[in-house]
């Protein structure tokens, strides 16, 4: 089994190493790369707390293969903080309008936000909800997650 | 009318964002899976496919000799097989589909897998009973030797109010009505996870774990070691939902990855796979329910006579504590005069049932609930007028006899139902006709007796420091599950010393570090649980008061007349007298005296004079429940030591054709007692009642002969946010002082009648009523499960 | 998990020959969807592949393109890609909507058309209206370039008529003309996220006096493979719409599952709501009343 020498960009640095080349996005990640923001829930892509950004659009990292991301530009939720290490609106957001409970799918849900509000500023509730719908929350019953999106909406326009 | 906004707090009773929030959105909080250690093993299970069988033998050589893999056990290899609590840490008896039969360590994920496949079990299939009535047949096979005929009898309770008979004969009509629910995944989002370290000095066995109760699951540690409980500590890392679900199988998972860590002498982590999790943790208890209702006909109920069987699956140990609860229910929130109810639990060889949010209420009020609206037709009374006449009120007898004050149940209910529309809606609803959309309406209601009650022992401790800069540090056996305990207990801690929200820091829970208040179930935590931590931050207060009077921060003569003020200028302070310490208060960090409040020092100030004349700046306390006394024969005495009440109106569009259920606006009511945080109590509400959405319409772990057609979140279904309902709240609160500031539950009953307003409004739409939960595609278009 | 090598052809040719060389150990992956998950349950139908071909770096397997008299779109076009395509919103709406309908926007931002045709699980929302439009699928392989009717290239759930070395391209119809008319209907349990329990497409031409001239009706979830209902849609060929009409229409869509596949388990379920959607889609199509509201 040769290992596959991935070169891409993470969190906006040109990353390079080996990887196994049946390993998914996430196992690189979180086990490779010691990036453990990046959640695994159920790893067939149902829950989407694996949910990262590449290329401008969300996809589960648990059914995306590793080798795959060769020249993408991949970011995690420990990429979105501003450069000083402070928290993105979208993450404040959610901490001011309790969006988040025990937290396990808050950085799923939090990337499925920045592409929404990256690419859609002023989404009505409707394109809230289906941007989040692969988005599994056992805690919030959803509610104040989406006032926590319009918050950040809000906020980001200014 | 008591709805929330009408209390005066300092701390408490308002919005406050959650102290741990910014960890989990920055994506640095540490959930056990999240851990590493260095030279650490995966752990792994090795899993029977077989409902009920013996193990004759199990070939472990092949296994052991695989490069990368350190240790593989057996039964026969570990010192206690059995746990304390009817588990099996490893079993060579299986009892249901997902029994352990080996327990595997190795250096990474493929070796796991590669050394769990090359294990050989020989197993003999023995016969096997699924459903509770092959498990009561006679000569039925035994799922455990030492219950003979598969009733767990330990699980038994019987209600004996009055006399049913009498009060069926004084009926003017009587119905009888069966219903069934079903078996439910927790689904939490994050899988068990556990990492076990032993220290290589004196063996002491340390597991950080996604544990919900970290003494529940030292307890499992310590006895499949064999080793004192002191030699244990388990450290709750910030857990991924629980909702009862993390208590017996992180136990089990904590104890196996101990057992390698130990025969390895390397740090062992187990994370469960969504599947082994469908698999090994429990699930919530199917019902079945019998019950016969009389009521005259003026609307009053004479008398209801129930049997509540539930299915416990291969293991047990909740069911005796959850049937206890049920049979204080059995009856609802009504006031009748005669109850006979009869509750127990049956073994069979399937899935564990266990604690899940509610602990029996969902499957309660579902069948209560609609056997009201059910007997509220035939009497031709409309169902809000019926709820009234026999709901609980002030001075009111439940099923136990137990005499009920401060309820505003029937306030509620007047309330919603207004403010829903309820019953203009409902007969408009019932004369649908040519349309394909239905829409339907139903109202449910509950009530919960808060904490523990007699079930259990509903004591708990708190440990309150105060340091040498004024930041406080406070801890408790009790944890953080993301329901918000830590900021809940930070401001009743800030609301008790005085002190502001962000000095204080939670410590979570570390079983090395605090004493052991119990699990945190029963929605006991803030209500109940909190006392301690409000009565040792008010100790501390009083004692830090003290303090400032001994240290002379307030300096006194011999006639305890205050002479001068070391922290800030003041104009005269001649003549001003310190009588004691009640002259004194402490509010948002300032030490000051009520009536010159000018007179007055930081408390940092304070906690440094303290720290340099060796003062005591800590507090533990202790808070003992409530004696509550209970006939074990008839269940009469008192149960709880008060009640939270709550009434939810659901609507629905029902798509005829399809059998779809569109739950489209829910309205939900909740005497709280006193509102703690706002938005924690909303979150609960809001996450309650899509949960209960889920079990009412969607959810449904299937189990066939032991196997689960459900086991990954492709056919297991929550609601998404696309599905969620329309959700109004409305929080209400009353003079009830038992709970800590008043708090009553609210966890639960957040979700209990959720599923149960939703099967009236169905019933509502269709004219039909699905008595067998849930309300999915087949069964509302045939009325009748599919297969 | 099953372990595998991974292998980046840079041309379609290069496919081919990675497919020639690693036979039936080898499998192709497009957006991973479905292929990494069925490794990781370690599905039996994949436990030889031991080789995965990458496809998503190969250019010009990516595209929508509106000729004179037919539309063609890649094999490697993404669900999402379909949804937003000003192309197919105008010509073939349904299928964007059956597209919108697959999954959750993750699922459709990496999942493809031609992995869904490829994979070919009875509920594959693509196809259904792709066969409702008598799409044919071109093929290449290291002979050369080979067409063929999507109904025929998918034999079996989860079987299709591809040779060992060769592999999806494109999947292409004919244009819709003004007098077409096309709908797609979905029955899932929940609204997002949701294998479908029953769709029905339907694509229709009326004459100039609105006589129904041809007439493509194909349900998803009834049949191992989707396939058109050759019988009912005879029924309705210069018809006029009509509440009666379309009543029979639904019942014999019902009859013809019914002989096809059996009085099964499911059928007592299948067998009303087969005729409510078959109903609802031609309405839907006809931007008539689908139902009260």
């Amino acid at each position: 089994m040769n290992k596959i020498q991935l070169k891409f960009t993470l969190n906006g640095k040109l990353t390079s190493l080996l990887v196994k080349p049946y390993a998914r996005l996430i196992d690189v990640l979180r086990d490779d790369l010691g990036l453990t923001g990046t959640k695994e829930g159920c790893a067939i892509g149902e829950c989407g707390a694996c949910t990262v950004i590449v290329n401008n659009l969300t996809v589960n990292s648990c059914h995306t293969l590793a080798a795959q991301m060769e020249g993408k530009d991949v970011v995690t939720i420990e990429g979105i903080a501003t450069a000083k290490g402070d928290p993105h609106i979208i993450q404040e957001a959610y901490v001011e309008k309790n969006g988040i409970q025990c937290g396990f799918c808050t950085p799923g849900f939090i990337m499925s936000t920045k592409a929404l509000l990256d690419k859609n500023p002023t989404p009505t509730r409707k394109e809230i909800d289906i941007a989040i719908s692969g988005n599994i929350c056992r805690c919030t019953g959803y509610e104040q997650i989406v006032e926590a999106i319009e918050l950040a909406a809000e906020r980001l326009k200014k | 009318m008591p709805l929330y906004g009408h209390k005066k707090y300092n701390s408490i009773n308002k919005h406050e964002p959650r102290i741990d929030g910014l960890a989990k959105a920055m994506g640095t909080a540490n959930y056990a899976a999240d851990l590493s250690y260095p030279h650490m093993l995966l752990g792994g299970m090795l899993r029977s496919n077989f409902p009920s069988a013996r193990v004759i033998s199990i070939n472990i050589e092949k296994a052991k000799k695989l490069d990368g893999v350190h240790s593989v056990l057996t039964a026969k290899d570990i010192p206690k097989a059995k746990s304390w609590s009817n588990y099996m840490y490893i079993t060579d008896q299986v009892r249901y589909v997902g029994d352990v039969v080996a327990i595997v360590a190795a250096e990474t994920k493929e070796m796991l897998e590669e050394a769990l496949s090359l294990i050989e079990v020989e197993y003999e299939e023995l016969p096997a009973v699924f459903t509770v009535e092959e498990a009561l047949k006679d000569n039925a096979h035994k799922v455990h030797e030492h219950y003979p005929n598969n009733i767990f009898t330990e699980s038994e309770y019987n209600i004996l109010k009055g006399d049913v008979n009498k009060g069926f004969e004084d009926a003017d009509i009587i119905i009888e009505r069966e219903y069934e629910t079903q078996y439910v995944e927790h689904s939490y989002i994050e899988p068990e996870a556990c990492l076990a370290v032993q220290d290589a000095n004196d063996g002491e066995m340390t597991v950080y774990a996604s544990a919900q109760s970290p003494f529940f699951t030292r307890r499992y540690i310590a006895d499949a070691l064999q080793v004192p409980v002191k030699d244990v500590r388990v450290v709750q890392q910030t857990i991924g939902g629980t909702f009862g679900g993390k208590e017996e199988a992180i136990g089990l998972i904590s104890a196996r990855a101990a057992l390698l860590a130990k025969a390895t002498n390397r740090p062992v982590k187990i994370v469960m796979s969504r599947k082994e999790s469908f698999y090994e943790s429990a699930k919530r208890h199917p019902f079945k329910f019998n019950y016969k209702i009389g009521a005259k006909k003026s609307g009053e109920i004479t008398a209801i006579q129930g049997e509540l069987i539930c299915n416990s699956g291969a293991y047990n140990n909740q069911t005796q504590f959850m049937n206890w609860r049920a049979s204080v229910h059995s009856a609802g929130p009504y006031a009748i005069p005669n109850v006979k109810t009869k509750t127990f639990g049956v073994f069979t060889n399937n899935i564990h049932s266990g604690a899940f949010r509610g602990y029996s209420s969902p499957q309660l009020i579902f069948a209560q609930e609609q056997l009201m609206d059910e007997l509220a037709d035939e009497l031709e009374i409309d169902p809000v007028e019926f709820r009234l006449i026999n709901c609980l009120k002030n001075g009111s007898l439940t099923a136990t006899s137990q005499e009920v004050n401060n309820v505003i149940l029937d306030e509620i209910i007047k309330y919603t139902t207004n403010q829903t529309n309820y019953s203009s809606k409902r007969n408009e609803y019932k004369l649908q006709e040519n349309k394909i959309i239905k829409k339907g309406i139903g109202m449910a209601l509950a009530y919960r007796g808060c904490g523990f009650g007699a079930e259990s022992v509903d004591s708990s401790g708190a440990l309150i420091i105060a340091n040498e800069d004024g930041s406080v540090m406070i801890s408790s056996g009790l944890a953080e599950n993301g329901q918000g305990l830590k900021t809940a207990f930070a401001q009743i801690a800030s609301e008790g010393l005085g002190v502001s929200l962000e000095s204080i820091r939670f410590h979570g829970a570390d079983t090395h570090l605090t004493t052991d208040s119990g699990m945190t179930v029963a929605s006991r935590s803030t209500a109940i649980g909190a006392k301690s931590m409000r009565t040792a931050a008010e100790k501390l207060k009083r004692l830090m008061i003290k303090n400032a009077i001994e240290l002379s921060v307030f300096p006194t003569d011999s006639t305890n007349t205050i002479k001068e003020l070391r922290a800030t200028p003041h104009g005269s302070s001649k003549g001003i007298t310190l009588a004691d310490i009640d002259d004194i208060d402490i509010i948002n960090g300032i030490v000051f005296h009520k009536k010159y409040p000018h007179i007055k020092v930081s408390f940092a100030d304070l906690c440094v004079s303290c720290l340099w004349a060796g003062k005591q700046m800590a507090i533990y306390d202790w808070v003992e429940a409530e004696k509550l006394i209970q006939d074990h024969h008839t269940g009469q005495g008192k149960t709880f030591p008060n009640y939270s009440y709550g009434c939810v109106i659901a609507e629905v569009e029902v798509d005829i054709e399809t059998g779809y259920v569109d739950v489209v606006e829910v309205t939900s009511s909740h005497d709280v007692g006193t509102v703690i945080n706002s938005s924690l109590a909303r979150g609960q509400i809001y996450g309650g009642i899509v949960m209960g959405q889920g079990f009412g319409v969607l959810e449904e772990v299937e189990v066939n002969k032991g196997q689960l057609r459900q086991h990954n979140f492709d056919n297991y279904l929550m609601p998404t946010s696309v599905d969620r309902p329309k959700m109004n709240i409305n929080l209400f609160e009353c003079d009830d002082d038992t709970g800590t500031y008043g708090a009553k539950s609210l966890g639960e009953p957040a979700t209990e009648a959720v599923a149960a307003a939703i099967a009236n409004a169905v019933a509502n739409a269709t004219g039909n009523r699905i008595r067998h939960n849930p309300a999915d595609l087949e069964k509302v278009l045939l009325g009748r499960k599919l297969r | 998990m099953y372990t595998f090598d991974y292998h980046r052809p840079k041309n379609k040719r290069e496919v081919c020959e990675l497919l020639a060389e690693y036979k039936d150990t080898a499998k192709l992956i497009a957006g991973g969807t479905d292929l990494l998950v069925q490794m990781f349950e370690q599905s039996d139908r994949l436990i030889n592949i031991k080789n995965v071909i990458d496809l998503t770096h190969i250019k010009d397997l990516n595209y929508i393109v509106e000729g004179k008299n037919i539309i063609r779109i890649g094999a490697m076009t993404t669900h999402t890609e379909i949804v937003e395509s000003d192309i197919l919103k105008k010509f073939v709406s349904f299928l964007s909507e059956s597209s919108f309908l697959i999954g959750s926007p993750k699922i459709r931002n990496t999942g493809t058309v031609g992995g869904n045709i490829s994979n070919a699980s009875p509920a594959a929302d693509s196809v259904v209206p792709l066969i409702a439009l008598n799409a044919k699928v071109k093929i290449l392989g290291l002979s050369g370039e080979r067409e063929e009717l999507l109904s025929d290239f998918i034999k079996n759930p989860y079987d299709v008529d591809l040779k060992e070395d060769e592999f999806l391209t494109e999947i292409y119809f004919d244009k819709p003309k003004k007098n077409d008319y096309n709908a797609f209907v979905k029955l899932g349990r929940r609204k997002a996220m949701a294998i479908s329990r029953m769709t029905v497409a339907v694509t229709i031409r009326l004459s100039e006096s609105g006589l129904f001239e041809s007439v493509t009706i194909v349900p998803g979830c009834i049949f191992p493979v989707p396939k058109r209902l050759f019988s009912v849609e005879k029924l309705m060929i210069g018809e006029k719409v009509s509440d009666k009409l379309l009543e029979r229409v639904s019942k014999e869509a019902a009859k013809f599952m019914i002989e096809t596949t059996g009085r099964r388990w499911s059928t007592p379920y299948k067998e009303p709501v087969l005729q409510s959607l078959t109903n609802r889609a031609i309405r839907k199509a006809l931007h008539m009343e689908v139902h009260d509201e």
